[in-house]
């Protein structure tokens, strides 16, 4: 070979050899990074670990929520080749059984409409046809046999008592970015501790999707939820709402709230509204059924609430059970108002007891007056007027309490029978709490204890306050007593069990004064009344068949409570 | 003959190196085999234990509609249980039979 074809030769090799390193340079090096996290994409799989939601049991550990599962039916609409409109009739038609949303005609023809849309976008991958179906709607959908139709598994949330204890429990619902999240009681209260936390999963897989073992690997384990275990005593809530709701037809009333709980513990056994909603179909029902009654609707107490004023009056010991009411001849003047009873029958020289019995609305204003208005709110404020009990549900509100510079004589007067002064459900049982637990308070609550798989947290409430003292606690029980036994009430009376109680019926105030003949009543009393074993609060709003709570809240409150005698093994009095 | 045995030797240390080479080779193949196979293998337990989760959950959802207390009362009711209408007590002062 020549010399100059040899060179040329050589300079070739040296080039190709020179620009192959220059190109590899510049794919490892200068471009590496970028490859290698393009790579890293392609076969790095990544997923969220979902975390299970918590349940929430009775007392006795039986389910009031489990979880269960719902589909969400989804299209490829790029896959999709049959007919939109006849595949989009016969998903509504399976979907469309016991659902009322689609029970008219028009209903369905418009959500034919909308799937059939939805099923024509040929340009997308992923649409959402229905939300949330069942089990069996799913088995029939597949039983069609629809190329391009696939489900996503959602958790939900099963009631095996169906719509019972719906205000209790609250429901799941959806927040602004599709994330499950609790509103309402228990699910809204500890919303975060029954969520637990998603985990995280990232690793290497294979073209099919099979992890690469050895390969990388990065794990945030999930939390599942806690688990609830409640206060609430099953067979109590269904007796309490199988018999409000009876009470609510009988009376004819509008609406109608129960509480039971145990006065020494605070543990609530029962809390039962009507009207109520199903939470498992939350989404059929107004805004307005989900507020909770019992916890926060106020309302103006009437009657009942004189055994509170008594007590404080018994406490501050400004009266004795014996002592005698000088102005109870008649109707009282204060200002340019009357305080008349609420039969207009009036009892000269009653004592307290007798002011207690014949619920005397004059005789109380003689009490308010020994009181005091500034003894009357410290007392108030002591017994959890004001301010919220703490239970833990979500939504507990409290009506304001006067200041205390702000009584007039007549506030004094009118509240010291349970008008001009606004409380709630549980905040009356919590008060009437303290008369049957010998003058302790106790916090209301709902929740026992918290467990998972590994553990358990028992709910701790704490040692109660003292409000009242032992004496004026009994001497108020005392009263009570005698109120069931030879009060307006005394005909429901179910003789031989030894109950403590009150009736109360309320004018209801609309724009600025009171409905003539539109009451709450309300009864609220404890058994047995010298060791008890639950208090129960009963109130009908607006009662038709009579405005009276001695005819229909204390009857209501016995139905209820002939139950309760028998279930707590309270047996009557043998004398 | 010394130039000989060199050369032998350097012909078995030439064939060793191919063999351990080869050797390598064949294990290293072997070995992604088995690794990529075991991935398939975690994938199809994985699928297993939802399959499984999945059935868990709905028999506990059975049992637990089972063991609801308005189905429980249902169930009662068909099979011709009641609620007593009357409740009698009785104190042991009373005069009654029974069994000592």
């Amino acid at each position: 070979m020549s010399k100059p074809r040899f060179l040329v030769i050589l300079f070739f090799y040296i080039f190709m050899f020179v620009f192959s390193i220059v190109r590899l340079f510049y794919w490892q090096v200068v471009k590496g990074s970028e490859l290698s996290q393009t790579a890293s994409m392609q076969h790095r799989k990544s997923s969220v670990i979902d975390a299970s939601r918590g349940e929430i049991f009775a007392r006795d550990g039986s389910w009031l929520v489990a979880r269960g599962q719902v589909w969400n039916l989804i299209a490829n609409p790029k896959k999709f080749a049959g007919d939109a409109k006849d595949v989009a009739e016969k998903i509504v038609e399976v979907i469309s059984v016991d659902n009322p949303r689609l029970a008219e005609k028009k209903e369905k023809d418009s959500e034919v409409e909308r799937i059939r849309e939805l099923l024509e976008r040929r340009n997308l991958y992923w649409v959402s046809l229905v939300p949330r179906i069942n089990d069996v709607q799913k088995e029939a959908i597949e039983k069609l046999d629809i190329e391009g139709l696939d489900f996503e598994k959602e958790e939900s949330r099963f009631y095996p008592e169906g719509s019972s204890s719906a205000h209790l429990l609250g429901f799941l619902g959806k927040d602004e970015s599709g994330e499950s999240v609790g509103y309402f009681g228990l699910e809204g209260y500890y919303d975060e501790m029954l969520s637990g936390r998603k985990g995280f999963l990232s690793q290497d897989a294979d073209a099919r999707g099979s992890p690469i073992l050895f390969g990388g690997y990065q794990k945030l384990i999930s939390l599942d939820g806690m688990d609830i275990v409640t206060t609430i005593d099953k067979y109590i809530q269904l007796v309490v709402e199988k018999k409000l709701n009876e009470g609510v037809q009988k009376y004819g009333a509008r609406a109608a709230t129960a509480i039971v709980a145990n006065p020494k513990t605070g543990e609530i056994y029962a809390m039962a509204s009507f009207p109520s909603f199903d939470p498992s179909r939350y989404y059929l029902f107004g805004d307005e059924y989900f507020i909770n009654p019992a916890i926060s609707q106020s309302f103006e107490p009437g009657s009942i609430f004189k055994v509170i004023v008594m007590a404080s009056a018994l406490d501050a010991k400004v009266v004795e059970p014996d002592t005698v009411c000088d102005i109870c001849d008649g109707p009282l003047r204060i200002d340019k108002y009357f305080i008349k009873t609420w039969n207009n029958k009036y009892h000269p020289g009653s004592t307290m007891t007798q002011v207690i019995v014949n619920s005397d609305n004059v005789g109380m204003s003689f009490v308010g007056r020994r009181l005091g208005a500034e003894r009357l709110y410290d007392y108030l404020q002591k017994f959890g007027f004001g301010v919220t009990t703490g239970i833990d549900l979500q939504g507990e509100f409290s009506p304001r309490l006067r200041g205390r510079n702000e009584w007039r004589e007549i506030d004094v007067a009118t509240a010291s029978f349970g008008q001009g002064v606004a409380v709630t459900p549980i905040q009356m049982v919590k008060a009437v709490s303290i008369i049957a637990n010998n003058g302790v308070s106790s916090r209301p609550h709902v929740v026992k204890k918290f467990k998972n798989d590994q553990w358990e947290y028992e709910v701790k409430t704490g040692d109660g306050e003292r409000v009242i003292s032992e004496k004026a606690a009994s001497e108020t029980v005392a009263m009570m007593v005698e109120a069931v036994k030879n009060g307006e009430s005394k005909w429901t009376h179910t003789r031989g069990f030894k109950v403590a109680g009150k009736t109360g019926t309320a004018q209801i105030p609309i724009e600025g004064h009171y409905d003539e003949d539109k009451t709450i009543a309300s009864f609220i009393g404890f058994a047995p009344y010298d060791d008890p074993k639950f208090i129960m609060l009963v109130t009908l709003r607006e009662p038709q068949s009579s405005p009276w709570a001695s005819e229909t809240a204390a009857p209501l409150w016995y139905a209820i409570a002939k139950d309760l005698f028998l279930y707590f093994g309270i047996q009557p009095d043998v004398d | 003959m010394s130039r000989r045995k060199t050369k032998s030797i350097r012909i078995s240390l030439k064939l060793l190196f191919v063999l351990m080479l080869l050797l390598f080779s064949c294990l290293q193949i072997v070995y992604t085999i088995h690794i990529s196979s075991g991935g398939s293998k975690l994938a199809s337990l994985e699928e297993e234990y939802l399959e499984l989760s999945s059935k868990n959950e709905e028999l506990t959802r059975y049992i637990v509609s089972k063991m609801s207390l308005n189905s429980l009362l249902e169930s009662s009711q068909n099979l011709g249980f009641s609620k007593p209408s009357k409740i009698i007590y009785i104190s042991e002062s009373d005069a009654f039979a029974s069994l000592r």
